[in-house]
Formats: C-alpha cells, structure tokens, sequence
C-alpha cells in the first residue's frame, strides 16, 4: 500500500470516535427532507457540516500527539499531507453519498421523482463550498496545529456565508448568479474546476506549511 | 555489513533561541547508547533530526548505513520509537493500536505483540486514555518491538516512571540487545538508568556536544575534588568545571590529567550525574 493510502486508512481509524458527528449528519438530513428543503439546501448544508467534522482529525492529531506517530512510521511528510487531503475528499464524497441516499429514501417514501441533473448540480455546488472550506483550513491547520488555527479556520466559513449574502445587495454578482443558474453546465464543471483548483492550491502551500511547522 | 547503525555527522539545526551545533557521533551496532544532557541539551531535537522531523541544516545522518531523508521510508521499517509520552489516539484500545500501526510494516508479527502485551499484562479491553503512564510506555515499546526493528529509538522513556517499571524497562533493551544484530539510542536525564545499561554515551550541553565515546571512559575522564576554600588556588579555580563553594568547603569536577597534581585534596570518582550537573553550572572544558 502506498505511504499516503496508509495515513488515509490511519485517519479513517482515528475518527472512528467522531462517528457520532456524521450520525447527527445522518438526523440533521433526515429532519431537512421531512421539512420538504432542496436537495441543494441539503446538500450545501451537508459541505458544511462535514468540514466541520472533518477538521476534528487536526484536533485529535495535536491532542494526542500523532505527529510524533507520522515521525517514527514509514511515510514521508508529503504521504503525510497527501494522505490527509485524501481523507479529508474521500469524507466529503462518502458523505454525500449517504446524504443523497438518506434524501431520496425519504423522498421516495413521499412518492416523489429522482432528478439526476440536479444531484450532479448539488454535488459540484457543495464540492465547491467543501473545498473552500477545507482548502482554506487545511493549511492553517498544518502550519499552526489545531489549537493555534481554531479562530482563523472560522473565516473560511464566513467567507461562504459571505458569497451567498453578497449577490442580494450587488445586483452584478446578482445577475452573473443568474446566468450561471441558467447555463447550469457551465456551472458545473466551472464548480469543478474551481473546486479542484482550490484544493491544488491549499495541497501545495500545505506542504511547504507542514515542512516549516518546526 | 553495517558496523555503525548510527552516525550524525556535523549535524546542525537552528531555532530562533537554540542551535544544535556540529553534532556528530557514532552508535555501533549490538549496544546501547545514552544521549544525555540537562532539559534543553538537544536531546529531543537531535532525535527528531534523526527521524526526519525536523529539517537539518548542515551535516549528515545515516541510520542503517543509509541516508536518513533519501531513504526515510525503508529505513523506518527497522526503527522502532519510543517517545517520553503516548502518541497513540487516547480512544484506542490495544487491539485498536495494532491495527492502527501493523499498517505501517511489512514484517508486523502479530504473534510477536500478543506476547507483548502478555508479557506486559496490559489490558486488551482498555482504553490507552485510561492506562497508567507505565502502560502506555509498555506499548509503545510493544509496538516498537513488533516489527523486527533493528534500531531502537527511546526519547526520555523512563522519565516519569516509578522504579519497580523502570527496572522491567531496562531489562527489556539488554534483553533486546542480547543478540549483538541490534542498537539502541535512548536519552534521558535519569543518569542511574544510563549506568546499568548503556555502552556508549553522548553528552550534550546548550545544543553542544561535550563528549561521545564509551561510558568507562567518560567515567574515566573526570574525578571530583574537594578541599577547604582556604586551599584553593587560582590555578586551581581555573582547572574546576563547576566549582560550587561554601565556607566550609569546595568541590567541583576535574578533568584526570589536572586531578594528578592535586595529591593533597579528596579526590572521588565521578558519576555521570556528577559530571553533568557540573558541566551544566560550569560549562566544559574540552
């Protein structure tokens, strides 16, 4: 197995006590589809509570030392952040895997139609908020620790909630939004390429942060 | 054949208010080694640059005969490392670790840390957490012991640890060295450990190195010498490294040379405490 598949599997073991997390996800959804919200509301607001659970891995990492783990094993410190990103897409893609399966079963019982094109829409759009997110937060994470980056990780989330708030009062933003809304591939894929982008570009300074850290 | 299973070579690393300067010394393969040194010796931070935490500036570091970042991963599969404190996630059961950390091995034997952890009557069931500080260091070293490792790494181990788990500890690496195919690095400020176990030692004082060679010699190298502070000379003074004077007396360490013409004051044999404590206050005279 290669190194950064072996951090991958030793972070999916290490939050196995954060599993209560990603059952309050699984209850939070089921409340969003009996109260009849989008799939994109579900969806977005899942890519958000996943990042937040996801992060715990950091706090776990400071609190019980497991950088000197990741020192005394075989990996090197790019399997090590490499691993990590992997984790942390790997989290979101299972996770909205389960959200889109809780959503439709629930829909379904409801007698309601499955609509493809707007789960592939809702995954690129929450995709997006996930990696903003996380790909703004990863690499505090890895340079302060978990502790020291607590405060500065909450920006990201602001500036999500702040791209959702801006186009109501910038009527250009507003307008851009609505063009997007009616070229929806465009805003597909664009999202996907952002999304990628963005975690390159955190992947990439994380590691330079990472190799600093001392 | 590798003769060395550790060589640091000119080894330097700055922080914004320590340096580790020009370490280099040698562990020979079959013994056990101490790294000492007060709190803030570089200790840890040579063996984390041993490891490959920490980014070196200057110098070499082979473990294995081999460069330790070109060949970081192969080498760690011979390493087993013991840190002052678990760095296992505290949730983990025993069973959880193994399978958390097998992962990470090609020549994990299982077999190997079931006996272990027997041997060490730790709680399957129980969460680390919950272990006592002497059971989490038993499975760290259940862990570093279950991979064939070839190299023992052991940062302050016994710091901490009451005297009945100490012993059991120290029995363990003699044990662990008995074949003469294996080495141990272990630091620590516990000095007593040192003397029963360890072959070589290698003294560090603010990021310098005072001494690395073998044990009987750095023991062979000093002496204590007392006398009446009416009798001591300047030239004395000047040949004392941490001299500590009352109105009664003076002692302080001498290097074995010097000690020679002092016929006429108490001479003692100096124990590794001795002579760090005294370096530590008075600096080295090399």
């Amino acid at each position: 197995m290669m190194g950064f598949l072996r951090i991958t599997k030793l972070d999916f073991f290490t939050m196995k006590s954060q599993l209560s997390g990603y059952v309050s996800l699984a209850l939070i959804i089921m409340i969003f589809s009996f109260l009849d919200a989008s799939l994109a509301v579900v969806c977005i607001s899942g890519a958000w509570f996943v990042a937040l659970v996801s992060s715990n891995i950091f706090a776990i990492q400071e609190k019980n030392k497991l950088d000197h783990l990741y020192g005394s094993v075989s990996v090197g410190l790019r399997d090590i952040v490499f691993g990590r990103y992997t984790f942390m897409i790997l989290n979101y893609l299972l996770s909205f895997f389960a959200i889109i399966v809780i959503y439709f079963f629930f829909k379904l019982i409801g007698k309601n139609e499955l609509n493809y094109s707007d789960i592939v829409l809702d995954f690129s759009l929450s995709f997006l908020v996930y990696s903003i997110i996380t790909g703004t937060q990863m690499p505090m994470f890895f340079k302060m620790g978990y502790t020291k980056a607590k405060m500065w990780s909450l920006v990201p989330f602001m500036v999500v909630m702040a791209l959702v708030v801006i186009p109501f009062f910038i009527p250009v933003i507003s307008d851009m939004f609505v063009f997007l809304y009616n070229n929806q591939a465009v805003l597909i894929v664009g999202s996907i390429l952002v999304s990628c982008a963005v975690q390159f570009l955190s992947y990439r300074i994380a590691l330079i942060a990472y190799r600093k850290r001392n | 054949m590798i003769e060395n299973y550790l060589e640091l070579r000119g080894v330097s690393k700055s922080f914004p208010e320590f340096k580790l300067n020009n370490i280099s010394f040698v562990l020979p393969k079959g013994y056990i080694m101490g790294l000492v040194g007060p709190n803030g010796a570089g200790k840890t931070t040579s063996i984390q640059l041993i490891l490959n935490m920490l980014e070196k500036e200057a110098g070499d570091i082979l473990v294995l005969g081999k460069d330790n970042i070109r060949y970081e991963n192969s080498i760690k599969q011979s390493i087993g490392v013991v840190f002052d404190s678990i760095f296992y996630v505290d949730s983990w059961t025993v069973k959880d670790t193994e399978k958390a950390i097998s992962i990470f091995y090609k020549d994990w034997k299982h077999d190997v840390f079931i006996e272990l952890t027997k041997q060490f009557d730790l709680p399957q069931g129980k969460k680390i957490g919950e272990f006592s500080r002497g059971m989490q260091m038993k499975l760290m070293l259940a862990c570093a012991l279950s991979h064939n490792a070839k190299l023992l790494i052991l940062d302050e181990p016994t710091s901490g640890l009451d005297p009945v788990i100490r012993d059991e500890f120290l029995e363990i690496l003699q044990e662990y060295i008995k074949d003469g195919e294996r080495s141990v690095l272990f630091s620590t400020h516990i000095t007593t450990d040192l003397e029963r176990v360890a072959d070589y030692i290698t003294l560090l004082h603010k990021g310098e190195l005072i001494y690395t060679g073998s044990m009987e010699l750095l023991l062979g190298s000093y002496r204590l010498i007392k006398g009446r502070p009416q009798d001591l000379t300047k030239d004395l003074e000047k040949n004392i490294i941490g001299l500590r004077k009352t109105d009664m007396n003076f002692e302080g360490l001498i290097g074995m040379k010097e000690a020679s013409q002092y016929k006429n004051f108490v001479i003692d044999s100096a124990t590794i405490d001795d002579i760090i404590i005294r370096i530590s206050h008075g600096g080295a005279k090399k």
